[in-house]
């Protein structure tokens, strides 16, 4: 497995600032294409890259950089959440500088080191590393991860990774060490003894824990005169080389237990063989005695004085009986013998089992093997400890968790604040009988409520183990949650009442909506009024039917990003298709925006443009999806105007 | 400080976009361009010790749109009025530009006039006085700036910070948050007077 990786803009700002060069950015497309479709994890975004070449010139990457990552991700079964969701999806992806894929992992109690196909080392305290594995990874495949950094969402997927690569019994030895690595890290337990973490640390490189086989062989003289990163080098293992010996091994241990059935099997018919040739002897050896008696019987007469005779006949058949008495001792001894080899071969089979067993103290491998969900907890717990310690809240996701004490905060029983939704909710058909008097009730109570949640219970909110955030950040981030959470709380219920009255009061301008539309008919980009440099040979595909989920989504805020994200797309399609963005002018973009409004054909547009600019936040209407919203609107009031039929015809 | 709207006006071809990239490019290591799209921009620009964030939009110039425009104006700080030194049209035509905008926002907004390609000096057609005379007219700032050049383009951007933040200090009133926590305490009471009643009811039987 690859994943592709990039360095937040941070490092690279932070380079610049203590005055080393800053390295030169960008990859060849064409390589860049070549190497983007062996790729399964992509990761991006576009603020991480705050200078304008940057913007300029990786945007223009855009929208293809994706698809043939979606369809890697959706053959390896990955959660494709993450990228429907995020902005990388509508071309911000595009603006990663550099990428690489995981090549070595090495493993200690208290350092991952990662190294990656361009020679770069990345070190990780194990701890906290597992940390931001576990909470991360999950995040992303849960959560919208727009609030996420690139780097943490880089380490989270390498580190998932790293632990999902573990096998078992090594699993195993490290609970063993669990209750030991709880007193390793003095950052966090300061009460451990100063002299037991000194030695720890003087065990550093001995006491690395190899996933390959093979290293184990290596001698430890060489690893303790070896330092720096050439020692590392030699510790490091290959993932994929370990997965590969584990599948030998077991291949070797199937094909070991295969040979034994098969000398088994031979065995057994060899010896069914002689024991057939043995009855058949006897059976001849019977038909001779009977000939032998009827000769007797017929001779008897004859040959009554010979007594001689039959007392050598006798003893021969004494003889007879006592050779099949042997054969059949030697048949139970052969027989024993083999149940003795069946025997071995089962022990075997079992040994390597067992051995996991003997290492293991614990009575929990009935678990192990009848849960794989309980394996894969214990492998995140046994690679960080921690996480024991952790509280409920500490386990989830950061956004979930903020979700969760929301909705502890807010959904409680006698509680101000719910009883103020249901109170509203339940009178909404007083507030909300015509859209005049409902929209500003709705949005003054949105306000009100946010207030009071972001005002009473935000430092209760923040709880945010995100490192990056700043501030403004976290408050941003808290805030935008909240609002989308009192989205679902208001909206959802009275949805259906609020949007068909909507729908009532817009009847006219739908209608000369339609009407714009039927005199317009097909329209192409030329007739739109576009310039010819800027005519897109996808014809916007990508754009309009994103455009098209819009009336999916009932929520205000979602619905205004959708429309920013559309906006978005239209831009990095120009890019993409090598058209001169020295024309995407506001005008220009209009028209755009008209043809992709055309073509999405939308139901009730008017009414959900109305929706949306009267239950939106100020806040928003004065950012990017603010102005992506009014140049939409100001598209479709050429529709509704039908200026723009009049001007084309004038030009025509 | 929140983010501060900004829309750039004027009649097609005088330079709105050319204004708007030249400010984008102009490389300033304390301002820090946030969110970038050909036609929108958010950029933040120090003014002393502090700092304001603008939010600008450009909008479409050409004739066809112009009923458009006003939809771009809502909730905008200040507006920058671009005609071309060039030609005498383009600085008639902001006085147009102005009444419609003022009809939409009101006087309550931050009004600089930017004549734009000062670098075609020999072209001139439109004399300072009577771009001086205007902005004095319309309580605006004059400058003179050209996009190819760069030249007063970062210059114009600080002073417009400067006054959209006096603007915004000046003209901060609570009144959004207080009614909507009036409204919010309305709605509480109203449970609170329910709550009784259904106790007082509860009473009763």
């Amino acid at each position: 497995m690859e994943l592709l990786v990039y360095r937040s803009q941070k490092e690279k700002t932070n380079k610049k600032k203590n005055g080393t060069i800053e390295k030169p950015i960008g990859l060849c497309v064409d390589s860049f294409f070549a190497k983007l479709r062996r790729i399964n994890f992509v990761v991006g975004k576009s603020h991480s890259f705050s200078t304008k070449k940057r913007i300029l010139r990786f945007n223009s990457f855009g929208l293809l950089n994706i698809r043939p990552n979606i369809q890697n991700i959706k053959k390896h079964n990955i959660s494709t959440k993450f990228f429907d969701q995020d902005d990388a999806l509508f071309g911000q992806i595009s603006s990663f500088h550099s990428y690489v894929s995981v090549e070595q992992v090495l493993v200690n109690e208290n350092m991952i080191i990662i190294k990656y196909e361009d020679k770069k080392i990345h070190k990780y305290e194990t701890n906290h590393a597992l940390l931001i594995a576990h909470e991360l990874s999950s995040r992303c495949e849960i959560w919208n991860t727009r609030y996420l950094s690139v780097e943490e969402f880089t380490k989270a997927n390498i580190l998932k990774l790293l632990i999902s690569s573990v096998p078992e019994n090594i699993i195993k030895k490290w609970l063993i060490v669990e209750d030991h690595t709880k007193t390793k890290n003095p950052k966090r337990q300061e009460s451990v003894n100063t002299d037991e973490w000194a030695m720890l640390d003087n065990k550093d490189e001995s006491e690395w824990v190899f996933l390959d086989n093979q290293e184990e062989n290596v001698n430890e003289n060489e690893k303790k005169n070896e330092k720096g990163p050439q020692d590392f080098e030699k510790y490091l293992i290959l993932v994929n080389n370990h997965n590969k010996n584990d599948n030998r091994n077991k291949e070797k241990n199937n094909n070991k237990n295969e040979d034994l059935k098969n000398k088994l099997t031979m065995k057994n018919e060899l010896t069914i063989q002689k024991n057939n040739e043995k009855e058949q002897e006897e059976e001849q050896e019977k038909e001779k005695e009977k000939e032998t008696q009827e000769e007797k019987q017929t001779k008897n007469k004859e040959i009554i004085d010979n007594e001689k005779e039959e007392e050598e006949e006798k003893e021969k058949e004494k003889e007879e009986e006592e050779e099949k008495e042997k054969e059949k001792e030697k048949e139970k001894e052969k027989e024993k013998e083999e149940e003795k080899e069946s025997e071995n071969t089962n022990t075997n089979t079992k040994k390597d089992l067992k051995e996991k067993e003997d290492d293991d103290d614990n009575d929990k491998d009935d678990e192990f093997e009848e849960n794989p969900n309980y394996i894969q907890n214990m492998k995140i717990i046994a690679f960080f400890p921690c996480l024991l310690k952790l509280t409920i809240f500490k386990n989830v996701l950061d956004d979930l968790r903020v979700k969760l004490i929301l909705d502890t905060l807010i959904l409680q029983k006698e509680n101000k604040i719910v009883e103020s939704i249901h109170f509203f909710v339940s009178n909404y058909y007083q507030i909300g009988k015509s859209c005049q008097k409902a929209f500003p009730n709705i949005k003054k109570f949105q306000h009100g409520l946010r207030k009071t949640i972001l005002g009473k219970h935000y430092q209760k909110l923040n709880v945010l183990s995100n490192r990056d955030y700043t501030e403004n950040k976290a408050r941003r981030f808290v805030t935008v949650l909240v609002k989308k959470r009192i989205d679902e709380l208001l909206i959802t219920p009275i949805y259906n009442q609020l949007f068909p009255m909507i729908v009532l009061t817009q009847q006219e301008e739908q209608k000369q909506m339609q009407r714009g539309k039927k005199e317009i008919r097909k329209l192409s980009q030329n007739q739109v009024g576009l310039p010819e440099k800027l005519i897109s040979k996808s014809g916007w595909k990508r754009a309009i039917k994103h455009l098209q989920t819009l009336s999916k989504n009932i929520y205000p805020t979602k619905k205004l990003e959708i429309i920013s994200e559309t906006g978005e797309i239209i831009t990095n399609t120009v890019k993409l298709e090598g058209n001169d963005t020295s024309l995407l002018n506001a005008d220009n973009y209009i028209l755009i925006f008209f043809y992709v409004l055309f073509y999405s054909n939308l139901p009730a547009l008017s009414a959900q443009l109305l929706y949306i600019e009267n239950l939106s936040d100020t806040e928003l209407m004065n950012n990017k999806q603010g102005f992506f919203f009014t140049t939409i609107s100001a598209a479709s009031k050429l529709f509704i105007e039908n200026e723009l039929l009049t001007q084309t015809e004038i030009n025509n | 400080m929140k983010k501060q709207k900004v829309v750039l006006l004027g009649k097609g071809r005088v330079g709105k976009t050319s204004i708007f990239k030249r400010f984008l490019q102009n490389e300033f290591h304390d301002n820090e361009v946030t969110t970038i799209q050909p036609q929108y921009l958010e950029k933040q620009v120090k003014v002393n010790t502090e700092k304001v964030t603008l939010s600008i939009w450009d909008t479409a110039g050409q004739e066809r749109f112009r009923g458009l425009n006003p939809l771009f104006y809502r909730n905008s700080k200040a507006a920058i009025m671009v005609y071309d030194i060039t030609d005498q049209e383009s600085l008639d035509s902001l006085e147009d530009w102005l009444a419609e905008l003022k009809n939409q926002v009101g006087h309550k907004i931050v009004l600089m006039i930017v004549g734009n390609k000062s670098d075609l000096k020999k072209k001139r057609q439109v004399s300072i006085e009577d771009a001086e005379n205007l902005a004095k007219k319309v309580g605006a700032q004059h400058f003179c700036v050209s996009a190819k050049t760069g030249e007063n383009i970062d210059e114009m951007f600080h002073e417009l910070a400067k006054r959209v933040m006096k603007f915004v200090k000046e003209n901060k009133t609570p009144l959004n948050t207080t009614k909507s926590r009036r409204n919010f305490a309305l709605v509480n009471e109203d449970v609170e007077t329910k709550k009784k009643k259904k106790k007082n009811n509860d009473g009763c039987c």
